[in-house]
């Protein structure tokens, strides 16, 4: 609880009334903030440049989609733009950056209305993109161990904040044993504790706007994203890790409004049914 | 008069009532051909030949059709028609053919060519139901061409299979979107593209299902 009131006050600090939303995306980037740290010091210098980029494109259709709609703005597009940075290679073109990330905002997210309209992370259909378009980005990084041990903290913070929701990290991590015992093989050495898994996992596969809005869709939203982990780091061996929890992220994704349904449909059956 | 009538029957399918655009018709070949120019202009020269002459044949019998039948008449035409273009394509255009596989014998369960039987050829004269056919099938060659002509210049650098744009491998600068030569582009485009012409006419805007409060409102309890 004290982190919960620790951090509403920083960002109650930060926002801006009536023109910028920033309580969430500032708690997201607060739990960022030390993956990012160690990031750069293992990458080195160019990863500012990729950040940079990043978020600026981000930022670039995210003022325009607000200010055609008259609508606030919300902050969060900080955080896909430095999502996707750390989860490209370091030495990525920053015009593919740009390209994809100009389609990951548009297409994953503001043409269906914007922050929260959207069944899609942009963060997800801007690496989708850039991994379709331009395969020879797969290169696979390092582990980067360290990186992903540093988010766990950020991680509970977000929990406890409600901006990850415990059911879809319990929900993968089901997911994700079960297909590694099933199938006696599992990831390449070192992917299970990448950089690329935990970020995906917190910031694309948990992303709590796009996400799963029913209790029981948010299991089956990590589970799956879990098992397809698995599944697609098995079958591309030796693959990046980032394109395996990507392309995890969004076939998840494209299934939880079902999951979201069955569950609605269920429970109003349920309800008819008790109370005639 | 009727010249103007008749006119408005070619022209209007072109971009007020495109079939694809408009009438969401046709897509599944739109998504499949049209990853290069050449494939994309047969295709929409083989389903423009195909919708204006059953357009043709079927308002010429339109008063003998017992209308419990009319659907299997229709289709019998059509399916006629397709195949005699299949093997045109199969005996002169041989290797074009084979690169359009299936998809020029599907044109007979498109439904654009059933879509304007049904709904004009019956009801209209030949004169009018082949020009309605004429439009229909141009309004789809303009989006198939647009959409071949992104895919291939964007997915492969060349155009009609001249290389324009020089790319990595060839050792030039254009990098290739890989993504352009799957099915999913096409989709994009066709989002985009409709878009657009429902941006330069709002007309053809859906009344939207739902509506977003707009800020400053508070959602009723």
């Amino acid at each position: 609880m004290a982190t919960l009131t620790a951090s509403a006050a920083i960002s109650r600090a930060a926002s801006l009334p009536g023109l910028v939303q920033t309580r969430p995306a500032l708690l997201l980037l607060v739990a960022l903030a030390a993956p990012m740290v160690v990031l750069f010091f293992e990458r080195g210098g160019r990863l500012a440049l990729v950040l940079a980029v990043g978020i600026l494109v981000a930022a670039f259709w995210s003022v325009i989609f607000a200010f055609a709609r008259k609508r606030v703005l919300d902050a969060h597009f900080l955080v896909a733009g430095a999502v996707s940075a750390a989860l490209l290679p370091v030495d990525v073109p920053l015009w593919q950056l740009a390209m994809s990330l100009s389609f990951g905002m548009v297409v994953g997210e503001q043409i269906f209305g914007g922050r929260g309209f959207s069944f899609l992370s942009p963060a997800v259909a801007a690496l989708a993109f850039q991994f379709f378009s331009f395969p020879a980005t797969y290169a696979p990084a390092g582990p980067e161990t360290l990186a992903a041990l540093v988010l766990v903290p950020g991680m509970l913070l977000l929990v406890v904040a409600d901006l990850v929701s415990w059911r879809v990290l319990v929900g993968f991590a089901v997911g994700f044993g079960l297909w590694m015992l099933l199938h006696q093989s599992g990831l390449p050495d070192g992917s299970i504790f990448s950089a690329s898994l935990a970020l995906g996992l917190v910031f694309l596969v948990a992303d709590p706007a796009p996400g799963p809005a029913t209790n029981s869709g948010r299991y089956v939203h990590g589970f799956l994203a879990g098992m397809l982990v698995v599944v697609l780091g098995a079958a591309a061996d030796g693959a990046a890790a980032a394109r395996t929890v990507v392309f995890a992220a969004l076939l998840a994704s494209i299934f939880t409004p079902l999951a979201d349904r069955i569950a609605v449909l269920v429970n109003v059956n349920r309800r008819r049914r008790r109370h005639g | 008069m009727t010249a103007q009538a008749n006119l408005r029957h070619l022209v209007a399918p072109i971009l007020d009532a495109n079939p694809i655009t408009l009438q969401i018709l046709g897509i599944c070949s739109a998504l499949a051909v049209t990853t290069s120019l050449a494939t994309s202009l047969t295709m929409s020269v083989a389903l423009t030949v195909v919708l204006a002459s059953s357009s043709t044949l079927i308002s010429l019998i339109r008063n003998h059709v017992a209308s419990s039948i009319r659907l299997i008449v229709q289709i019998t035409i059509i399916a006629s028609l397709v195949i005699v273009t299949d093997q045109i394509l199969k005996a002169y255009a041989y290797e074009m053919s084979q690169r359009l596989s299936i998809f020029v014998g599907l044109i007979i369960t498109n439904c654009v060519v059933l879509g304007r039987a049904e709904g004009f050829a019956m009801r209209n004269p030949p004169l009018p139901s082949f020009l309605d056919g004429l439009g229909n099938g141009l309004g789809y060659s303009l989006i198939l061409m647009i959409v071949g002509f992104i895919r291939e210049l964007f997915g492969t650098g060349a155009l009609f299979g001249w290389p324009l744009l020089a790319t990595v491998a060839q050792g030039g600068w254009f990098q290739p979107l890989g993504l352009m030569l799957l099915a999913p582009s096409a989709f994009f485009i066709i989002g985009f593209l409709i878009w657009t012409i429902r941006t330069l006419k709002p007309e053809q805007v859906e009344e939207p299902e739902f509506r977003v409060p707009s800020s400053g409102a508070r959602a009723a309890p």
